[in-house]
Order: structure tokens, then sequence, then C-alpha cells
């Protein structure tokens, strides 16, 4: 019961084609949500001006593809991600969309490589699902999607209380008008807002 | 601002205007060309004696007729050229495919008409989209709609709106007898802002959510979008393996365009009272065609047309039957004209 995206390895996202593999988490339907949210952010705050966004796990780079494809031509997008082959898909994605001179995809474990600046937009989809419920997910997922992608730890928010807890702070890498935009799991609104 | 803003309206319109009559008057000097052509010939003719010069008599005889036809083609072509267009053949179209009555037949048979459409738009190098479709046990289609993209769509399509009934022995039909069901097919022209501004307020947008935990635990694919517009209570549902964001953007044209369908029919039906010439009533439940397969032939009831090439046509030479409506229709308009 291999994933289909997995099979003919790609997937649709934001109406835009994205390679995938089994290093890459598949894109889902409802992370268009957080490209909805950041672009209407985006649009009521920034003025569509040159915007720079950072990407935390960026994976395929579908968020972070996404947004760039739906802004101007002077905002950047740079990609963090540990796994360095999924920076490989997400290269190949960004030459395939014509956005590579427009991002940056950079190895690196969090904030440890991203050059020190005032960016924009922090965005992230981090692993948010409890270790132990792992195995009661669908053998679609946890027999072929990358567990790295996915296990936030005992309570899932594992992922939460290190961006809270980066040093230097993330706030440092944000304008004083910036955003941090998160997806979180079902039911962790209140414990990642404490965090 | 507003009134450079008419201006430009203003200037575009004069634009088609003078396009029109450049058109028409070219085509009045085609006729007339003919017409001293003819008087040419005709001259010359009334000077060749019949029996000395019997050879160079039937000659000028035969050119005669032939000036004669396109005089005749000539003539016409003016007159439809006076015809106000359709603005809309021009566009992009929507298609649905709905079986009627008849169950597997029927399904079967929505089949065929949608593989109909699709050789046709191959022949006419349109670009043949599958919004969705859905296939039934049998192997035929519960529904299926295509975006048909390409000039002239809907000029060529629109008359394919309505119920096509077949007539033949269905597959499973043990004993050879013959079944009649049916299918809807719906043409709707691609509509633009110009012509439908959905107001966000009249929406209802359903996005498809997972209930209780979803995001990373669930990677099958729902993306649904389900759009309703309230004032006039039409639905527009898609579920396919695309993204939502195309999903509803797809979702969203289909509704602009069925918005405006309806509008336009409402408009004709007001119309309608006033002037009876028509092809056909236009209404969705028109039966429009019968398809006898074991006589070969195709009947198309709103102009009493029969062709005996049901397997061509059903493999994309839908002109044969498309040209003759066409025609009519232009016949119809001509006659609007002249008896006013």
């Amino acid at each position: 019961s291999e994933p289909i995206a997995y099979i003919i390895a790609k997937k649709e996202f934001w109406s835009l084609t994205f390679n995938v593999t089994k290093h890459t988490l598949i894109p889902r339907p409802c992370s268009e949500t957080l490209v909805e949210v950041t672009l209407n952010e985006i649009n009521n705050q920034f003025h569509q001006k040159s915007i720079k966004i950072v990407d935390l796990g960026t994976g395929t780079g579908c968020l972070l593809l996404s947004l760039i494809h739906s802004l101007n031509n002077n905002c950047l997008g740079f990609g963090i991600d540990q796994s360095k082959k999924a920076l490989e898909i997400a290269t190949q994605n960004a030459i395939n969309l014509n956005l590579i001179d427009r991002v940056k995809f950079i190895h690196s474990n969090w904030i440890e490589n991203l050059p020190i600046d005032q960016y924009d937009i922090i965005i992230s989809n981090p692993p948010y699902i409890a270790t132990n419920d792992i195995q009661s997910l669908d053998d679609t997922i946890k027999n072929f999607e990358p567990i790295l992608a996915l296990d936030g730890g005992i309570d899932g928010l594992d992922a939460y209380r290190i961006i809270a807890n980066l040093n230097p702070p993330i706030t440092n890498y944000l304008k004083e008008n910036g955003f941090l935009i998160l997806e979180i799991g079902y039911n962790q609104h209140k414990q990642v807002i404490k965090i | 601002l507003i009134e450079i803003g008419l201006a430009q309206e203003k200037r575009k319109e004069y634009v088609k205007q003078l396009q029109l009559i450049q058109e028409v008057s070219q085509h009045f000097q085609i006729l007339l060309e003919i017409l001293e052509k003819e008087k040419e010939v005709r001259e010359l003719f009334e000077t060749i004696p019949k029996v000395e010069e019997k050879e160079l008599y039937d000659l000028a005889s035969q050119e005669l007729e032939e000036i004669k036809i396109k005089l005749l083609k000539q003539e016409k072509d003016v007159l439809v050229s006076l015809l106000t267009k359709d603005s809309l053949d021009s566009r992009s179209a929507f298609i649905e495919f709905r079986p009627g009555t008849g169950g597997s037949e029927a399904q079967l048979f929505a089949l065929d008409m949608f593989n109909m459409i699709k050789a046709y738009a191959e022949l006419k190098n349109w670009k043949f989209e599958v919004i969705e479709i859905s296939y039934s046990e049998v192997g035929g289609i519960r529904d299926a709609t295509v975006m048909l993209q390409g000039e002239g769509v809907f000029g060529k399509l629109k008359f394919e709106s309505g119920v096509h009934r077949v007539q033949r022995v269905p597959e499973t039909e043990s004993q050879g007898r013959v079944h009649t069901s049916t299918m809807t097919l719906a043409v709707l022209a691609e509509a633009d802002e110009v012509d439908i501004d959905l107001n966000e307020k009249d929406l209802r947008i359903d996005v498809y959510r997972s209930s209780g935990a979803g995001g990373q635990s669930v990677n099958k694919t729902e993306s649904a979008v389900r759009i309703t517009h309230l004032p006039s209570g039409l639905v527009v549902a898609i579920q396919d393996e695309r993204s939502q964001h195309k999903n509803k953007a797809r979702a969203l044209q289909i509704l602009k365009a069925k918005v405006f369908n309806l509008e336009r029919e409402k408009l004709a039906q007001e119309r309608q009272n006033a002037r009876t010439q028509q092809i056909g009533s236009g209404a969705r439940s028109e039966r429009i065609r019968t398809y006898n397969f074991p006589q070969n032939r195709i009947t198309d009831h709103r102009i009493g047309l029969t062709v005996y090439n049901l397997q061509g046509i059903l493999a994309g030479e839908l002109d044969e039957l498309i040209d003759p409506l066409i025609e009519h229709s232009q016949e119809l308009e001509l006659g609007k004209i002249i008896n006013e």
C-alpha cells in the first residue's frame, strides 16, 4: 500500500506539481491553509514589498515555493532541512518551478546555518506526532514516509520546544513586525501557545 | 477617471462596429465582383450561336451555371455577415455528462458520449481536460465534467445541450432486445469577471476537513471542495487527486459558468415569449437526438435531420450534425431580420 504520490513521485500542492520521494513528507492538502494564512498576513501587513521568508524543515519545499511563487519577484525564500536528500528534492522542485534564483536551500539543524538577518516571515510544519501514536498511523504513512518528519517526541511537542528555546532566540531572526507561522497538530493549540 | 474609462469603452465599441462593417462590406464587394463577372459571361453567351459553335456554347453555359451557384453562396455570406454574432461562440466551455434513465446501459451510453466529444475535440485540436469523472462498476460513467479550451468551442458545441437517447441491444441483454436509455449533456460557456461577479458573501465554501487528528497523521488525498451559490442554490463539488487549491479554483470557474448560464437561460425564456423562432427550446430536459444502433442512424429532432454514419460520428465526425444545425440556426436568424 505504497502511497500513490511515491509511486508516481509527484504530488500537487497549491496548484503546483512537486517531486516527492521517500525522503520527504508528502505535502498534505490541509497545509495549504498555512500558505493561505501567510499570504493573507503578507497582503495585510507588508503590502508586497520585498519579503524574506524562512521555512524550517522545508522537505519538498512545497510551502516555501508555493509562497514565493505567489509573491513578487523581489521576495526571497530560505529553506532549511537537516536532511540532505530532502534538500536535493526541494532544489529540483525550485528548478522545475523556475524559482531557483529566488530561493536558497540550507543544510542545517534548525537555525544553526541560517544567515544571521532579520526576516519577515518564518514558517514551519515541524514533526508533531507523538512517538507512540506513530504505530497507530495508517500503514501508508508509517511504513513509507520519513519518520523524522513526523516524530515529535513523547507528547509530539518537541519541535515547538526547540523552536521556543533556540539560541540565539528565534525572535532575533524576525523583524519587529515579523511573523512566526506554525502548523500544529490536532488538539495542540493551547500547549503550543504556552510553549 | 470614470470619464476616461467610459471613453475607452466607447472606443472599443466603435472599433468592434468598424470591424463588423468592414467584414460585411468585404463580402459585399466580392458579391459585386461576381455580379460583374456574370454580366460579362452572359453578354458573351448571348452572342454565341448555339448550333454552329456548340462546344463554346456549352462551355459558356456551364460557366454561367457555376457563377449562379457562386452568386447564391455569396449572397448568403453577405446576409450571414449581417447577423449579430453570438459573442459567446468564441469561448471555451465546460461540459457535463450525466446518465439518465436506463441504469447501467445509460452509464455506458454516457461514456460513449464522453468519448465522442473527446474524439471531436481531438479533431478540432482543442484542449480536453477532465475536471472530474467517476466510473461505474460496469465501466460506464456516473458523471463527468470536462473543460474544452479552444477558439470557437462554445459556438460548435452549444447545440449538444439536452437529452440524448440511445436505442440498441445492451451488452448485458441476452435475448437481443433493443433497449432505450438516455443521458444528459450540458454545455456551459466559460464566464469571465465581466459577465459574472460572484460576491464572496453569496458563496458557501466547504472544504474537506478531517474529523479528529488530520494533518501529518493522514496522507490520503482529501482535497474535496464544495461551493454553494446561496442565491441560486447551485452547487459545484469536486473531489479529485489535485490540490485543494486547484479544486477550489476549478469549482469557482464552473460555478461562475453555471450562474452565468442560468441567467442567460432566464433571459432567453423571457425573450422566448416575445419571439418564437429558435432551434429547439433550449430546455435542459429537451430530447434532442436519438442514436439508433441497429439502423446505424442518428436523428436530430430539432431540425428533423437523419444521418447514417453512427460509428463515424461517435468517433468524432460530429460536424456532420453540427454544420446543418448552425446553418439552420443562421437561417432562422436571417428570417427574423428579413421579417422585421
